[in-house]
C-alpha cells in the first residue's frame, strides 16, 4: 500500500511537471494573466503547449547531441519553465477587456456542466475497467518505442518505419525516464485518457468562442464527450493505443481555435492586431506541433485548411483585397514569421519526420489502391459517428448556411472541416486520397458534434432556456419534440458505447504471454533469433518491450491476408517458418534469420513441430508452445 | 473566505474525478499478474532449454495442486513421480543426466486431473 502510494505521487507529480507546467508557463510568458484567456482556456492550452513545448525540448538535446537522460530531461523542462517565468516578471501586459462573460454560466448550465463531466468519465472509465490491460497491439508498438528512448537516451528513428512519428512517444519517454513508470501498467492508458479529455474541453471552448453561445457549447460536452464517447476515436482509440490519433484529436481543435482568434478581428474588432499576431504566432506553434504528432490528422489538417481559405475568400469576395491585405498583415509579421520559420528549421534540418523522409506522403496521395480506401457509404458513416449525430450534424450544417456569418472564420472552420472530411472519407478519389476510408470518416465525429448541438439549439434555442432566472418554458409541442430528439439521440449515443462494452476475461491469457516470454528473456543471447505468431497470441506485440532488443525482435507472423497483399508485397519467410517448417524455403528462411526459438498457440500450430525431430518443445501453457530448433 | 470562481471549480472538478478515474485504473492494472484473477493456467518448462540436461520447471496458477509427472523415452516410461505445488507456486524437479536417452524422444509429461501437458527433447549422439 505505501509503495503504490508512492509511486502514485511520483506519477501525478512528474505527469503535472512534464504535461502542464511548461505550457502554463509558456501561455504566463506571453499573455502574463490577462483575461484575454480565461482560465478553463489556459487550463487546456497549458497541456496542448506542454505536449509540444517538451516536443520541442527534445528536439534540441537531439540536435545538441544531449543524451536525454533523467537529469536532462528534469532540467530541460525545469529551464523552459523558468525562463519563461523569467519573462512573464520581466514584461509588461497590458490589460485587456474583460471577456469574461462569454465563460460566466448560470447556475443551471454550471450544473449541466459538472454533470455531463462527470458522465462522460464514468463512461469512459466503465469502458477502461475492461481494456485497461497491456494486451493492444498498437499500444505495444508505442510504448516500446517510448521506452527504447528512455533506455537509449535518444530519440528513436523508428528503423525507418513511417508510421511512427516522434510526437506520439515523447511524453510518454519523459515520464519513464522521470517517473520510472511501467509501461505495461494503467500509465500509458491513463495519459492518453487525460488527452482524449482534454480534447473534449478544447472542442469545447472552440465552440464556445466561435458560437459565442453557452449551451451551444455545452451541448457539445454532451454530443462528443457523453455520447459515443466509447466508440472510436474516443475510449476505444485509448485502450488500443491509437497515440497519435487522439493526440491528433487534442492538437487539431487547439489549432483551430488560435486560428480562429488571430482572425476574429474580421468579425469584430475587439483584439488589436499585436494580439491578433500573437495568436497567429501560437496558431503555427500548435500546428507544427500536430505535424510532429500524427500525420493523419496533419494530412487532414491541410485538406481542411485548404477548403477553408478558399470558402472565406468565396464568401467575402465583395471585400477580397482588404481581407488579404489583412491577414498578410498579420502573416507577415516578425512574431508569426519567427515561429513559421522556426518551425521549418526544426522539421527539415533539426528533426524530421520520418514521414517526410520516407517520403510516404507519396503513398497516400493518388487512386485508392484497396477497397478499404474506396470511401464509406452513408450507411458506413452512419454507424462509423453515430445515426443521430449525422443526422443533427446535418440538420447543423443547413441551419448554419442559411444564417452563416460571413466575416465569422469559425463558421468556415466547421463547415470546412465536416465538409472535407465527409469528402475525404466517402469520395476520396476526388482529392486523390489513398487512405483507409473508416479511419478519416471517425475524423467527422468532432465537426458533427459541434453542428449537431448548433442545430438542437438553434431550433429549440428560442423556446428552451437554462440561463439564470429564465425557466425552461418551452410550448407543449416544442417539449415534446425536443423530449423525443433527446431520446432518440441519447439511445443511439448511448447504445453505440454499450455495443463497444465486451465481457472478455482476457487476464489469463496476458498472464500467459508475459510468463512465456519472461521464461525466453535469460535464456536467449545476442545470436538468437525468436519468432512468434500475431495471429493467434494474446498481447503478442509487448512481447519484444521484455528483450528490447529492437521493434523488429522477435520477428512475427503478420496476419495472413498481408501476405496476398498484391499492393504490398512481403517476406514470406515468417509464414514458412511457422506454417511448414520443414519445407525447402523455410529451411533457407531459417539459415538465412538465424531463427531458432518460435512461440505458437499450440492450438492452432503445433503439429507441424511435433513431427519434426529438429524441434524441441520446451515450454508449453495453455496459450503458448516454444519450440527450440536444435541445429543439426 | 474567497469564492471560488466557475472556471475553477470546473477545472478542480475535472482534476478530482481524473484522479479518482486513474488511481483506480492503477489499482487495477496489475490483475493479470495476480494469482487471485489470472488464474486456471499452468506452465512447464525445460530449466535448460538449450542443452540435453531434462530438469524441468511446473508453474501452477491453479486451485489445484496435484501433479503427477512422467519421465518418457520414445513414450516408454523411464520414471515418475508426484509434485504437489499449491497456487502462485513454481517446483522445480531435477532429472538425472544419465537419464537422457541417445536418438531417443525424451518425454517430461505432466497430469494435473485431466489436463496433461508437455514437453520434450530429441536427444541426438
Amino acid at each position: 500500500m505505501f509503495n503504490f502510494l508512492i509511486s502514485q505521487t511520483l506519477f501525478y507529480t512528474v505527469s503535472l511537471f512534464v504535461l502542464f507546467v511548461p505550457g502554463y508557463f509558456l501561455l504566463l510568458a506571453i499573455f502574463g494573466k490577462r483575461r484575454i484567456l480565461s482560465g478553463l482556456e489556459r487550463f487546456v492550452i497549458s497541456f496542448g503547449f506542454s505536449i509540444i513545448s517538451v516536443d520541442f525540448i527534445n528536439f534540441s538535446f537531439s540536435g545538441l547531441h544531449i543524451p536525454i537522460t533523467r537529469l536532462s530531461t528534469f532540467l530541460g523542462i525545469a529551464i523552459f519553465s523558468l525562463v519563461c517565468f523569467a519573462i512573464y516578471r520581466f514584461r509588461r501586459f497590458a490589460d485587456s477587456p474583460d471577456d469574461g462573460r462569454l465563460f460566466n454560466f448560470s447556475k443551471n448550465q454550471l450544473i449541466l456542466i459538472l454533470i455531463l463531466i462527470f458522465l462522460m468519465f464514468f463512461i469512459k472509465l466503465s469502458y477502461l475497467t475492461g481494456t485497461v490491460f497491456p494486451t493492444a497491439t498498437d499500444m505495444g508498438h508505442h510504448m516500446f518505442w517510448s521506452e527504447w528512448m528512455a533506455d537509449n537516451h535518444k530519440l528513436p528513428t523508428y528503423d525507418g518505419m513511417p508510421d511512427f512519428i516522434i510526437g506520439e512517444h515523447i511524453i510518454f519517454g519523459a515520464i519513464i525516464l522521470l517517473s520510472n513508470a511501467d509501461v505495461t501498467s494503467a500509465f500509458p492508458v491513463v495519459v492518453l485518457l487525460l488527452i482524449d479529455l482534454l480534447s473534449i474541453l478544447a472542442i469545447f471552448i472552440l465552440t464556445l468562442r466561435i458560437f459565442k453561445q453557452k449551451n451551444v457549447a455545452i451541448m457539445t460536452l454532451l454530443f462528443s464527450g457523453v455520447l459515443y464517447a466509447v466508440t472510436s476515436p474516443q475510449a476505444k482509440f485509448v485502450s488500443g493505443g491509437v497515440v497519435g490519433n487522439v493526440m491528433g484529436n487534442f492538437l487539431l481543435p487547439l489549432s483551430f481555435y488560435f486560428y480562429y482568434r488571430a482572425f476574429e478581428f474580421f468579425e469584430n474588432g475587439t483584439l488589436t492586431t499585436n494580439e491578433s499576431r500573437t495568436f497567429l504566432a501560437l496558431a503555427f506553434f500548435s500546428t507544427f506541433g500536430l505535424f510532429y504528432t500524427h500525420h493523419l490528422t496533419a494530412f487532414i489538417f491541410l485538406f481542411i485548411s485548404f477548403l477553408a481559405i478558399v470558402l472565406f475568400l468565396i464568401l467575402n469576395f465583395s471585400k477580397l483585397k482588404e481581407t488579404i491585405e489583412a491577414a498578410l498583415k498579420l502573416i507577415l509579421s516578425p512574431r508569426v514569421m519567427a515561429v513559421f520559420i522556426g518551425g521549418l528549421v526544426f522539421f527539415f534540418f533539426i528533426f524530421t519526420p520520418n514521414y517526410i523522409k520516407t517520403s510516404a506522403v507519396n503513398t497516400v496521395v493518388g487512386a485508392p489502391s484497396k477497397g478499404t480506401r474506396v470511401g464509406l457509404s452513408i450507411a458506413n458513416l452512419r454507424s462509423s459517428v453515430g445515426e443521430a449525430r449525422l443526422a443533427l450534424g446535418f440538420v447543423g450544417l443547413l441551419i448554419l448556411a442559411w444564417g452563416y456569418k460571413r466575416r465569422n472564420l469559425g463558421y468556415t472552420i466547421i463547415s470546412a472541416w465536416a465538409v472535407m472530411i465527409f469528402i475525404m472519407s466517402t469520395e476520396p478519389h476526388l482529392l486523390f486520397v489513398n487512405l483507409p476510408s473508416n479511419r478519416i470518416g471517425n475524423y467527422l465525429s468532432y465537426p458533427i458534434a459541434i453542428l449537431g448541438s448548433y442545430a438542437l439549439c438553434f431550433v429549440f434555442g428560442s423556446r428552451f432556456r437554462l440561463e439564470k432566472n429564465e425557466r425552461i418554458v418551452p410550448n407543449s409541442l416544442v417539449r415534446l419534440s425536443l423530449a423525443a430528439i433527446l431520446v432518440f439521440v441519447l439511445v443511439n449515443g448511448i447504445s453505440d458505447s454499450a455495443l463497444a462494452f465486451k465481457n472478455s476475461n482476457k487476464l489469463s491469457l496476458i498472464a500467459q504471454t508475459f510468463d512465456s516470454s519472461q521464461y525466453l528473456v535469460p535464456h536467449i543471447t545476442n545470436s538468437d533469433m525468436v519468432l512468434k505468431d500475431h495471429n493467434y497470441i494474446t498481447a503478442d506485440s509487448w512481447i519484444k518491450i521484455f528483450f528490447m532488443r529492437g521493434f523488429k525482435f522477435p520477428l512475427s507472423r503478420g496476419y495472413f491476408k498481408r501476405y496476398n497483399d498484391p499492393t504490398k508485397p512481403r517476406e514470406m519467410c515468417t509464414l514458412d517458418m511457422i506454417a511448414s517448417p520443414n519445407s525447402p524455403d523455410a529451411e533457407k528462411c531459417f539459415a538465412g534469420t538465424n531463427t531458432n526459438f518460435i512461440m505458437v498457440n499450440p492450438q492452432y500450430d503445433s503439429a507441424q513441430f511435433q513431427k519434426l525431430k529438429n524441434f524441441n518443445q520446451i515450454y508449453s501453457n495453455s496459450e503458448i508452445n516454444i519450440y527450440y530448433r536444435v541445429k543439426q | 473566505m474567497k469564492k471560488i470562481s466557475q472556471a475553477n471549480l470546473i477545472i478542480f472538478f475535472f482534476v478530482a474525478l481524473f484522479l479518482v478515474g486513474s488511481i483506480y485504473l492503477f489499482s487495477i492494472d496489475q490483475r493479470y499478474d495476480s494469482h487471485k484473477y489470472a488464474k486456471g493456467w499452468w506452465s512447464l518448462s525445460f530449466d535448460n532449454p538449450k542443452t540435453n540436461d531434462l530438469s524441468f520447471e511446473i508453474e501452477n496458477f491453479t486451485s489445484k495442486s496435484d501433479f503427477h509427472w512422467e519421465l518418457l523415452a520414445d513414450n516408454a516410461q523411464i520414471s515418475e513421480g508426484d509434485a504437489s505445488i499449491g497456487h502462485g507456486k513454481t517446483q522445480e524437479i531435477k532429472i538425472d543426466a544419465d537419464k537422457a536417452q541417445s536418438d531417443k524422444r525424451m518425454i517430461i509429461r505432466i497430469s494435473l486431473g485431466t489436463d496433461t501437458k508437455e514437453i520434450y527433447k530429441n536427444i541426438s549422439n
